[in-house]
């Protein structure tokens, strides 16, 4: 059979000693920053980025998505002992996991949380299986209109469905595409919003933006915080990881949904992890014969998420390798890793650079099976990891971000730009701007503008040529759903805000 | 009931308004180009009135916002680190990477209350190091330990 023959092209890669290495350190490192408070899978993806062009493109894949779905692993640890979480996508697992923390079961969470990200993780991959060549196929006829809508779609997807205000997300990605519009036009050569410096004539760097906006921005808002609370756990055995019969009961039904949501959710261009988990958990307590429990310790409350964000991580990679559209900040970073490493995203990929894709997938499945051995015995190693003082930590974090900027170009400039972003990210922080769709508007900008030049030229000028293809009508009209759905909750927020005060 | 004006974030979206002005002046000193050949004008004049627009509806919403920022303006850990990043940036080229690494490392560690001098030194000294080993011995990037 056919997938067969492409497994075993995707073994080859995965189990060559170059994949099992980088995929293990890849996902060490995901584990590691994930645990972390303060530094997301995002930053330490930047980070990564110029290490890996010593590796062969499938191979630093491999390691760049380890760190991504490694950090969701790692992100519960923190929000179930310490109430942080250490990514964005964990944060509703605190709700539950940290109430049972405080009631002496962290064991039983934590050990739920790597069988739920598992189990999460395992679904997704099918879906990737399946999905991914197939969307692909079904997009090889895609002209310059259609990609224009479907990237359009994909911006306010992820501006409208981001927690907080959509309008804000929505200008966010304005702004990010003018910062992405800096430097030589290709199609005229002309250099734009250079002020004339030559270090602006190739744009602003990716890595330097992303670490100035995700690692600087946080350390700044981190260090300008009160006092954070020290990490109160102990007398975590293996044994008392383990479930009670009764709290396994039906478990596997909340995680198999989670997963489904999860996976579907992820799948979604310009919906993260982060919203995954939400909307699972959310579900998981409508359906919940007790929900009240919901928020006093209930492990579902827990396995649901959890399934859910490393579900939806996996699945992200579909639109990401099936269209060469990411659907997330960090999905635009990978993107972005493979430009650089000279590959061409989009319907092509899975045919024209088979190894890479099929590696990739199979590698998801090693990646998980590592996580779960990393985060069950070794659970205590990420514990006392949790305990490195944040004085050593956010100085020796600066340094790796330095030394990582300079590195991409060799650029002095660039270290400057990190530390414009770093001020310009936290200020956007505490003003509650997102800057993930930033950075979205920031990779998708000039595409988006090329595409967008083609389409009218091919059109002689006539806007109606983006009506004239089915796919890009069908991307227009869940755009305009996208834009229409937030005025109509706010909307009918307000009336019911009006009806209250009659009362 | 009167509500006080979130001047804070009616000010950053006046700003995000400024800057989209800024990108259509300037965009429009590009050639403009027609619908069916753009210039490279166009598209900067599109996004940067998009972004105007966006701004202006951006400060009727923030208008009455509740007043959340709190620590907002916080000197100490934004000079020291521009400060490190700007020593980093200098000496990199200048000095080697050991000097810059060590500058960096201390003037940052200087964010926080209270300075723990020991501590601070420990690490600039451990990441000069790894630095050497991994970025110069490693990877090879285009830059000394020590420039002489």
């Amino acid at each position: 059979m056919d997938i067969l023959h492409n497994l075993a092209l995707g073994a080859d890669v995965a189990f060559s000693w170059q994949g099992l290495l980088f995929c293990f350190v890849g996902v060490l490192v995901g584990t590691f920053v994930g645990v972390l408070p303060g530094i997301g899978p995002l930053a330490a993806i930047s980070l990564a980025l110029p290490m890996t062009y010593y590796l062969s493109p499938p191979i630093a894949l491999i390691m760049l998505a380890g760190i991504f779905y490694g950090a969701q692993y790692g992100g519960s640890i923190a929000a179930i002992l310490l109430n942080l979480p250490g990514t964005a996508s964990a944060a509703v697992t605190c709700i539950d996991g940290n109430q049972m923390t405080k009631q002496g079961r962290a064991g039983v969470a934590l050990f739920t949380a790597a069988i739920s990200s598992f189990s999460g993780g395992i679904v997704a991959i099918f879906m990737v299986l399946g999905f991914t060549p197939m969307i692909a196929s079904f997009a090889t006829d895609f002209g310059a209109v259609d990609y224009f809508s479907i990237m359009l779609l994909g911006l306010v997807a992820a501006s409208t469905l981001s927690v907080g205000s959509p309008l804000k997300g929505m200008t966010m990605v304005m702004l990010g595409i003018a910062l992405g519009m800096v430097g030589t036009d290709d199609t005229s050569g002309t250099e734009r919003f250079t002020f004339g410096a030559l270090a602006l004539s190739d744009g602003i760097s990716l890595v330097a933006l992303a670490m100035g906006l995700f690692g600087v921005g946080e350390i700044l808002a981190n260090l300008g915080q009160e006092k954070r609370s020290p990490l109160k756990a102990s007398g975590l055995t293996f044994k008392s990881m383990l479930p009670k019969r009764h709290e396994w009961h039906g478990l596997w039904k909340t995680i198999l949904r989670g997963s489904g949501i999860g996976a579907f959710v992820g799948a979604l261009p310009g919906s993260g992890p982060a919203i995954a988990a939400f909307m699972s958990y959310a579900a998981e307590k409508k359906l919940a014969k007790n929900p009240d429990n919901f928020g006093k310790g209930e492990l579902r409350g827990v396995a649901s998420p959890e399934s859910a964000n490393n579900a939806a991580v996996q699945a992200a990679f579909i639109p990401t390798l099936s269209l060469g559209i990411p659907g997330d900040a960090v999905m635009a970073v990978l993107l972005g890793a493979m430009i650089l490493h000279g590959i061409s995203p989009g319907p092509e990929l899975v045919t024209s650079n088979p190894d890479m894709f099929w590696g990739l997938v199979v590698s998801f499945g090693v990646g998980n099976i590592m996580l779960l051995v990393l985060n069950l015995p070794l659970i205590r190693l990420w514990v006392r990891m949790l305990s490195i003082p944040y004085h050593v930590l956010y100085p020796a974090m600066l340094f790796f971000i330095c030394i990582g900027v300079f590195s991409v170009r060799s650029s002095v400039f660039d270290i400057y730009t990190a530390l414009f972003f770093g001020v310009i990210g936290y200020f956007l922080l505490r003003l509650r701007f997102p800057a993930a769709p930033l950075l979205l508007g920031f990779i998708l900008g000039p595409m988006m503008e090329v595409h967008f030049r083609r389409a009218l030229l091919l059109s002689r000028g006539d806007y109606m040529t983006f009506f004239n293809s089915v796919p890009s009508t069908v991307f227009l009209v869940l755009t305009a759903l996208f834009l229409v759905l937030p005025l109509w909750s706010a909307f009918r927020k307000r009336t019911r805000r009006v009806a209250d005060q009659g009362d | 009931m009167a509500r006080s004006i979130n001047w804070l974030q009616v000010g950053a979206a006046l700003l995000l308004g400024l800057f989209g002005l800024y990108v259509i002046v300037q965009g429009s000193g590009y050639e403009m180009g027609s619908l069916r050949r753009m210039g490279p004008g166009f598209f900067p004049v599109m996004i940067g009135s998009v972004l105007l627009l966006f701004a202006v509806l951006l400060v009727l919403e923030v208008w009455h916002e509740e007043k959340t920022e709190r620590n907002f303006w916080i000197p100490r850990p934004i000079l020291t680190i521009s400060a490190g990043f700007v020593a980093f940036a200098a000496l990199l080229e200048r000095a080697g990477l050991v000097p810059a690494t060590l500058a960096l490392v201390v003037l940052v560690s200087l964010a926080e209350k209270p300075v723990r001098p020991v501590a601070a030194v420990a690490t600039a000294v451990a990441l000069s190091v790894l630095g050497v080993l991994v970025f110069i011995y490693g990877f090879g990037i285009p830059a000394a330990a020590f420039e002489w």
